[in-house]
């Protein structure tokens, strides 16, 4: 069930009324059910999946609550992060290592016949697995105390808002708040529908609008000039911005509603001036996965420059294979490594540089900005393209810039509508930026009902309703 | 938003809402119906032209209306439109002739080969009041009124609002493909399977005989005419040629259909596989032109002689004197 179909519109009119007329157990049970009535509507089979994956690691739980011996403990959780990587390892990455090791062993003369398997990837695995894992590895580490109520912990991982694309919210975040009752509040459903709203503007008036121009030129980048190239990777940027940060803010929205708080997921992430800041501002609850359940256990910082660029790298490399089974996603990852390596290398004072131009404050800021922003777009071809070659045909043909040629660019009436709707988005985003006119903003109750009208008035006047899924469903 | 009555608030802002939005529907419902853009023009009447032409891309961009104006010095309104299905193609030529003055000729390329009748949903643009349109929209688009009853904006959501503004003080009747031509490396590129499922629509088809039979009851003239292709798109179709069989048993019955298909094979005149460039359709333009020249000949002269039945003679109006 998608939040953009009318199927989900008729869910959340049945849900929402239930939800608050009931209190306690019956209302997290409620909760549950319908979690799992929206997760099964792609595939009935997908929900013993999460069963599975419910019961394992709250039995890992419990039994990590009884014991103190160190050993035990380590095993439990070696099983539970086993067993959630073998789920993800299974469905989404085997045919993968299989088709690569078949080629490897091709490349060096020998003929492997490697089976690989039909397999039907379920929706939001990466995303469930990896909030079931920062579950047992915080109890491990007593960071959190293990969940008694087998209710509330189903209820913690398949709560549908979050369940299929994220964000990825922490037990220790989550789970208090499952314990209590949840009322209605206006103040949370108004705060809730300026976030839908707002997310539905994301997705379907940009992202959705920015979709057939670069659809097109990733399926023959060969057809398409130069121009045509280098427009269809900066709308990309904007579209899967849209897209993800859209469905990440319906997300919040839709629990807000029911009273829960999640953390933000994106925040602007456009205007970061360094790789760091905008993996602070990117997919927010996975970077911060990354760097809390992997990165500092490799050893984070602490041990000397060279162990720090391994571990930056070997976090990217695997932030990036979590993404998908495809050595586009390898690349993708490995580039926001050596990004951040690179960054590193570079000394505090040569960062600095642009602010020490003798140009105007905004000037510098705005280059390290454009800076970032043109490198994390080149690591957008790799993650948009269905093959290593055609990343590179696209870069390519970028960098030869043989044609310019405005008359050549496909679907005219396209682009100008994308490129309008991206001058928009860049406009809200600049002011939402600025604290001057976010705080004049947040405080008017008139320019948020005003800020609300507009983005109601342009979803049916340019929105897209040919009901495009979530790029982030496939992960 | 947290001092006054929720409920109140709520009403505000939807009726702030609706009122914001059937005016923009209003103001922009004024600028789209005095557009110069074909379907503005088509719908707002008052036309007077010799030859109609409708189809798909593949009619936008082969028949050049102003060449062919000039070289059969007559008016030709091009109305093809990316897309356009049999169906559409029956509701635009009958909406053609509620609103304006019926031509001699309509010009119909019938290679279409969409899997539904996509441009209904750009249709109802034009679809705001009675008529061909109307009905068209509603059969294969029934929640198009529910939501157009909710929003009025939604009816402005495609691509033919934009097109109807970008042409607000022009015509479009010079809408041409100036592409670079069609290139070996582009040809190498195309998936094999690209086009293994062209086939034309059952229903698409029954439109247009339906739409020939009625031209023909009005005493308008249908000719039916097949663009041309890129030589790689026939090897690319599996049973092209009982394809285009099957198209001249079922339309060509009554009239026999023009086959530009194969009139000519050099990267240089296509801009893709389907669609020639602007060299390509001078091309055609000028064939079409040798072909429609008797046609249009034969047309003035019946017009002529039968005028010259129903005006009285001299004698005659003098003996009712």
């Amino acid at each position: 069930m998608v939040f953009t179909s009318l199927t989900f519109l008729v869910f959340a009119a049945l849900f929402f009324p239930a939800f608050f007329l009931t209190r306690g157990r019956l209302q997290s049970l409620i909760t549950l059910v319908a979690s799992y009535v929206f997760y099964g509507w792609w595939d009935w089979r997908f929900m013993a999946l999460l069963a599975v994956s419910t019961v394992g690691d709250y039995t890992i739980g419990r039994l990590l609550a009884r014991t103190e011996a160190t050993g035990t403990r380590r095993l439990m959780l070696t099983l539970s992060i086993a067993a959630n990587l073998s789920y993800l390892g299974f469905f989404k990455h085997f045919n993968f290592f299989a088709s690569s090791m078949a080629a490897l062993l091709h490349g060096i003369g020998l003929e492997a016949d490697w089976a690989t398997l039909h397999i039907v990837l379920p929706v939001g695995i990466s995303f469930y697995t990896f909030q079931s894992m920062s579950y047992t590895i915080d109890v491990y580490y007593r960071r959190l105390a293990p969940e008694r109520d087998f209710l509330v912990f189903a209820t913690f991982i398949a709560l549908f808002p979050q369940l299929v694309a994220g964000p990825i919210v922490r037990a220790r975040w989550l789970l208090p708040q499952l314990h209590r009752t949840r009322r209605f509040r206006w103040t949370n459903l108004f705060v809730g529908l300026e976030m839908i709203i707002t997310g539905f503007f994301l997705k379907l008036v940009v992202a959705d609008n920015i979709s057939p121009f670069v659809t097109l030129n990733f399926q023959l980048p060969e057809a398409y000039n130069s121009l045509s190239l280098l427009l269809a990777v900066i709308l990309f940027a904007f579209q899967i911005y849209g897209d993800f940060a859209g469905y990440s803010l319906i997300a919040i929205g839709l629990a807000r509603i029911m009273g829960y708080k999640f953390p933000a997921n994106f925040r602007r992430p456009y205007f970061s001036r360094s790789f760091s800041e905008f993996w602070t501002r990117w997919h927010i609850s996975l970077s911060s996965w990354l760097r809390d359940y992997l990165y500092i256990p490799l050893g984070g910082n602490r041990h000397g420059k060279a162990r720090t660029h391994r571990n930056l790298l070997t976090t990217m490399l695997l932030g990036g294979l979590w993404h998908g089974a495809n050595w586009t996603f390898i690349g993708w990852g490995a580039l926001h490594g050596c990004y951040l390596v690179g960054q590193r290398l570079l000394s505090d004072s040569a960062r600095r540089a642009p602010m020490r131009l003798p140009v105007p404050r905004a000037a510098a800021y705005l280059l390290q900005v454009l800076a970032v922003f043109t490198l994390v777009s080149v690591a957008w071809v790799f993650f948009r393209a269905s093959s290593f070659s055609e990343a590179m045909i696209v870069l390519r043909r970028i960098l030869l810039l043989d044609d310019w040629h405005t008359s050549d660019l496909p679907l005219k009436f396209h682009l100008v509508k994308a490129l309008a709707l991206v001058m928009l988005l860049v406009a809200i985003e600049v002011g939402a930026e600025c604290s001057t006119i976010r705080n004049i903003y947040f405080r008017s109750r008139a320019a948020r009902t005003g800020g609300m009208l507009a983005l109601l008035w342009l979803i049916p006047l340019a929105g897209s309703f040919a009901g495009a899924q979530f790029i982030y469903f496939q992960f | 938003m947290r001092r006054s009555s929720p409920f109140l608030y709520l009403a505000l802002l939807a009726l702030l809402f609706v009122a914001g939005d059937r005016l923009g529907a209003l103001a922009l419902g004024h600028v789209v119906d005095a557009s110069e853009f074909r379907f503005s023009r088509l719908h707002r009447g008052g036309l007077d032209n010799d030859i109609l032409v409708v189809g798909n891309s593949r009619a936008v961009h082969s028949v050049f209306a102003p060449q062919l104006s000039r070289m059969l010095d007559c008016r030709v309104f091009n109305a093809a439109y990316n897309g356009m299905s049999g169906e559409v193609v029956e509701a635009i030529v009958k909406d053609y002739l509620e609103h304006n003055k019926p031509p001699k000729i309509v010009l119909i390329e019938v290679s279409d080969a969409v899997d539904s009748p996509v441009l209904v949903n750009e249709l109802r643009l034009f679809a705001r009041d009675a008529g061909p349109v109307h009905d068209l929209v509603r059969r294969f688009d029934p929640w198009n009124d529910v939501w157009a009853t909710i929003s009025h904006l939604y009816e402005f959501n495609n691509e033919m609002t934009l097109r109807a503004l970008y042409q607000l003080h022009r015509s479009d009747q010079d809408w041409i493909m100036y592409d670079r031509p069609m290139t070996p490396e582009v040809l190498a590129h195309i998936p094999l399977n690209e086009f293994k499922n062209y086939h034309s629509r059952p229903e698409s088809v029954a439109a247009l005989r339906r739409l020939v039979s009625e031209l023909n009851a009005r005493g308008i003239k249908p000719v039916l005419y097949i663009a041309p292709f890129h030589p790689y798109f026939r090897k690319l179709v599996p049973r092209y040629t009982e394809w285009e069989s099957a198209l001249q048993h079922d339309l060509g019955a009554d009239e026999p259909i023009f086959d530009m298909s194969q009139m000519f094979c050099a990267n240089e005149n296509f801009t893709d596989l389907l669609h020639v460039n602007i060299h390509g359709s001078r091309l055609v333009t000028a064939a079409m032109a040798e072909r429609l020249r008797p046609i249009m000949a034969k047309i003035v002269a019946n017009t002529a002689s039968a005028a010259a039945l129903s005006v009285p003679s001299h004698a005659d109006t003098a003996d009712l004197h």
